[in-house]
């Protein structure tokens, strides 16, 4: 017994959509479980900019001095406080500015600061890899004030400097959490909670 | 083959393999990446976007395919319905265990992860990390309690004492360091263990906060090379309460517990990251499997479109084939697809296509056969003189050829396929046609030959007609085909040839004992007319003059025939026709000055090839004819014209010559041509027959008849040029004169 004629174009519109549904199916279960995933991990979260920077003249060298507001929540001191570490990455740029042409570059430094926990001596260390110098701190509060509180750094000769020209000095920083490696930074593209970059910070020095 | 050829021929298939292998490698090394990052970091961005490529490239092959299938189906291509419910049932068979499999995976992999993170491991790390700082805690308590001794024994003494004492505690001690600091952390005395490069242990904030607060100080913490030292600090008392000195100590761990605290502060960092990395690692695998199904499910998708269409092509090949032999193609020829069923189907199906093609080529040889066969008898029948027309049972004309138009004075061609009647037309020719054969017909005679004799307007025609039926292979009611001839002319020549005979043997017969007779009559009169009495001699008189006078008469009747019997001699010479016919009309124009005699001559007529004096014989006999016929009439007319017209496809010369008398006897108009057949009391029956003999030596043709108004018409058609010379057959021989008569 033939069907009814909108029975047979449902079954056919339902013949011809079945590769079209398995495939939502797939993308719907793909999506679920991506949003499942990095959105319910802790990691850095809130406002990560240079507050305030500048170079300081002591003794004909110029000292960097920088305040960090770091994007780090309650979520990231436990997860210090269970040995988690956080990496802390400056970058300083010193340009001479220039009419018409590009601005050359004077100085350039980065500076990386690596702060973790050590749960047998139940103390934080704040650790300058540049320089390898370290220091221990009895709470995560004063680690973290340790940590976004630069100052006093040591960047560039004042010689090297001509009085009468224009200079830019450029601050950025990068933080780390944890050690989510590369590749799942690369394929968790949009997730930024292990990895953030703050904005440039310039001002104007003349020397 | 050359290299083109080879790249032309396998360079896709070539490098959609490549792309297909490097495709699976960069997958393979996708999962990889995920676990071992550092060994991949410079490649990943390369992996990854071979994979978005080979995804890309999948999905807009699936979408191309996928549209195509639809406007198939839309547009109702034959095996796009087909097509469509194979791909969606291989899609469904191939998608549904992938799906099942993915879910599970998706379980197994999370569950995986989750148990590395058991909470007795996350305990146990625990537990281990409180028993190494227990262990610890003892050595740093008893270091403080040293620090705090060694500091209340230095309190009483001076900055400057302290130097020398400060290194003998330190040595009577196990501490690295001693070092005293006072105000704003300056040191004033220290003595260290540690090399001489190294710089004393410095006063932290957090450290002389607490000192000055009055609380002792102690902390392990761990060294610029990995080792572990206890760093403690207490005030020298006696400054005032104020901890303006503060005694800082460094004591080392013990290597193996530094070591074992080492390996403990290891484990736990790993473990912490390793918590940290938990839904991270998570979600990239679920990442990659999830992009791996994705491209499984496609790839299955687009193998079930390759699959379907490997399938269906034998059948839409099949299809196009089939509709392709039902228009007429018969050299079809589909590809083999495979050596199964389907490759028999296909086989047999050009097996099929092939013995059909041969099949309609013999047909249409044979066809050609029969049309040549068929024009040729066109051709045949159009050249016959014979009239041919060929009936349907239903008595439609099927074919007729030009010569039975001709005779019936009907163009039949152009009547084929109307039916055989007198709608084709109302001629009484044609019509007495008609009658004869519908009624031999209608009583069902369909083999039978008779003479028909029918009367027209220009006289008796005579046709001899036979008809006989065709044959009809199919069994039904055969048809006719009727064959006539105009059997006239050669009727009225062999009366001609007759009546030429009887003429020359009453010439040489008759003639010959006249001028015996008359010279015996005219001796008769002269030898006895006087020894007679005078009644006697007047009746000898009148006997002998009776005698001479029907001896003269029949002298001229056959001197008539001997004229009649005579075939002359043709002598053609190029005149100009219309000034002879002015000349001979002037000549009656005063014996017959009641008679009009008005002439319409063509001023353009060609100059005309033909025996001058023959032609001037033929208008004086067909003037004088006139003439007679008019006598006694008041307003009699006379009319000659000229003009050039058609005769078949001959180009002629037509004399008409009509006058307004009586006309012919109805019933002499058929042999009004013949000898002896006339109107006139004392005419000889000679004068129509002597001009239609010339005519018929110039080859021209003449016509009789009765004009609708009344009076007669006799049309002569003479042909022009050589036609006419060569259709006497004649040439004047060489010194022959002839003396034009008038």
């Amino acid at each position: 017994m033939n069907a009814a004629p909108w029975k047979r174009r449902w079954r056919r519109s339902a013949a011809a959509a079945r590769p079209g549904a398995a495939l939502l199916v797939a993308v719907a279960v793909l999506s679920g479980s991506l949003c499942a995933g990095p959105a319910c991990a802790d990691g850095l979260e809130g406002r990560f900019e240079i507050r305030s920077a500048d170079l300081e003249l002591k003794d004909g060298v110029y000292h960097l001095n920088a305040r960090i507001d770091l994007p780090v929540g309650e979520a990231v001191r436990r997860g210090l406080a269970e040995g988690v570490p956080l990496g802390l990455e400056l970058d300083l740029d010193i340009e001479r500015v220039r009419q018409l042409l590009p601005n050359s570059r004077v100085a350039e430094l980065t500076q990386r600061y690596h702060l973790q926990y050590n749960a047998v001596s139940a103390r934080y260390i704040l650790r300058n890899d540049n320089s390898g110098q370290q220091e221990s701190l009895g709470t995560v509060d004063a680690a973290l004030e340790q940590l976004s509180e630069i100052h006093g750094l040591p960047v560039l000769d004042k010689s090297l400097m001509t009085a009468d020209r224009r200079y830019e000095a450029s601050v950025r920083a990068k933080v780390d959490y944890g050690t989510v490696p590369f590749s799942l930074r690369v394929l968790m593209f949009w997730v930024n909670e292990w990895h953030r970059e703050s904005d440039w910070y310039t001002w104007t020095l003349q020397p | 083959m050359d290299i083109a050829a080879l790249t032309r021929k396998y360079g896709s298939t070539v490098l959609g393999t490549i792309g297909v292998a490097l495709w699976l490698v960069a997958l393979y090394l996708l999962g990889y990446a995920a676990q071992n990052s550092a060994a991949f970091d410079r490649w990943l961005p390369w992996i990854l976007l071979i994979n978005i490529s080979g995804l890309l490239t999948l999905f807009v092959l699936l979408a191309a395919k996928l549209t195509r299938l639809v406007r198939d189906y839309r547009r109702h291509v034959p095996g796009s319905r087909l097509k469509g419910r194979t791909v969606a049932i291989f899609s469904a068979l191939a998608v549904a265990p992938i799906l099942v499999v993915y879910y599970f995976s998706l379980q197994f992999l999370n569950r995986g992860i989750d148990s590395w993170f058991e909470i007795e491991v996350s305990q146990g790390l625990k537990d281990t990390r409180e028993l190494s700082h227990a262990a610890l805690e003892v050595r740093v308590r008893e270091f403080l309690q040293h620090t705090q001794v060694v500091a209340h024994e230095l309190s009483p003494l001076t900055d400057f004492e302290l130097i020398g004492t400060l290194d003998r505690e330190r040595r009577e001690s196990t501490a690295l360091e001693f070092t005293v600091v006072g105000a704003q952390t300056r040191i004033i005395a220290t003595s260290s263990d540690r090399p001489m490069d190294a710089l004393p242990a410095p006063a932290t904030d957090e450290m002389m906060l607490q000192v000055r607060r009055g609380r002792p100080y102690v902390s392990l913490d761990t060294d610029s090379v990995g080792g572990y030292v206890i760093r403690a600090a207490s005030p020298l008392e006696g400054d005032g309460g104020s901890a303006a000195r503060v005694l800082i100590a460094l004591y080392p761990v013990p290597q193996q517990l530094s070591q074992l605290a080492d390996t403990v502060q290891r484990s736990y960092t790993q473990y912490a990251n390793l918590v940290q990395l938990r839904q991270p690692l998570k979600s990239t695998f679920v990442l990659i499997l999830s992009f791996v199904v994705l491209m499984s499910l496609i790839a299955a998708v687009y193998g079930a479109f390759f699959a379907a269409q490997r399938l269906v092509q034998p059948v839409q090949d099949l299809i196009a084939g089939t509709r392709a032999v039902a228009k007429g193609n018969y050299d079809t020829k589909l590809p083999l697809p495979s050596r199964d069923e389907l490759g028999f189907l296909v086989t047999s199906f050009n097996d099929m296509t092939k013995r059909l093609g041969r099949a309609r080529e013999e047909t249409r040889r044979s066809q050609q056969a029969v049309e040549a066969e068929r024009a040729g008898l066109a051709v045949i029948l159009a050249r016959l003189s014979t009239g041919v027309v060929s009936l349907e049972p239903d008595l439609t004309v099927r074919t007729a050829n030009q010569a039975a138009s001709a005779i019936l004075g009907v163009d039949l061609e152009a009547a084929v396929g109307t039916r055989f009647d007198e709608s084709i037309s109302d001629s009484t020719l044609f019509t007495q046609f008609i009658a004869t054969v519908k009624q031999r017909l209608e009583a069902d005679q369909s083999d039978w030959r008779e003479q028909i004799e029918l009367l027209s307007d220009t006289g008796k025609r005579v046709l001899m007609c036979a008809c006989t039926a065709l044959p009809n292979d199919l069994g039904g009611a055969p048809g006719v085909v009727l064959v006539f001839d105009d059997i006239t002319t050669l009727l009225q020549a062999q009366r001609d040839a007759a009546w030429g005979e009887v003429a020359r043997r009453l010439a040489h017969e008759i003639k010959n004992p006249l001028t015996p007779i008359q010279l015996s009559a005219e001796r008769i009169q002269r030898k006895f007319s006087g020894s007679m009495t005078p009644e006697d001699a007047q009746v000898l008189e009148r006997a002998t003059h009776t005698i001479v006078a029907q001896v003269e008469a029949m002298k001229q009747m056959v001197n008539a025939f001997s004229e009649y019997a005579r075939a002359p001699d043709m002598h053609f010479s190029r005149f100009d026709l219309n000034q002879l016919i002015t000349e001979v009309v002037d000549l009656y124009r005063v014996q017959a000055s009641a008679v009009e005699l008005k002439l319409l001559l063509e001023p353009n007529l060609p100059i005309v090839s033909a025996d001058r004096i023959r032609i001037r014989q033929i208008l004086n006999n067909l003037v004088t004819n006139s003439l007679e016929a008019l006598e006694g009439k008041t307003d009699a007319c006379v009319e000659i014209e000229t003009h050039v017209a058609e005769d078949g496809l001959k180009q002629v010369v037509a004399i008409v010559v009509t006058d307004n008398g009586p006309g012919f006897h109805r019933d002499l108009i058929g042999t009004i041509f013949d000898p002896y057949v006339t109107s006139k009391p004392k005419g000889t029956g000679l004068g129509l027959a002597i001009v239609k003999k010339i005519v018929e030596e110039h080859g021209g043709r003449i016509e009789a008849d009765n004009q609708r108004m009344g009076g007669a018409r006799v049309r002569i058609l003479l042909p022009l040029g050589e036609a006419a010379r060569s259709s006497s057959g004649r040439e004047p021989r060489k010194g022959e004169h002839r003396r034009e008569r008038v």
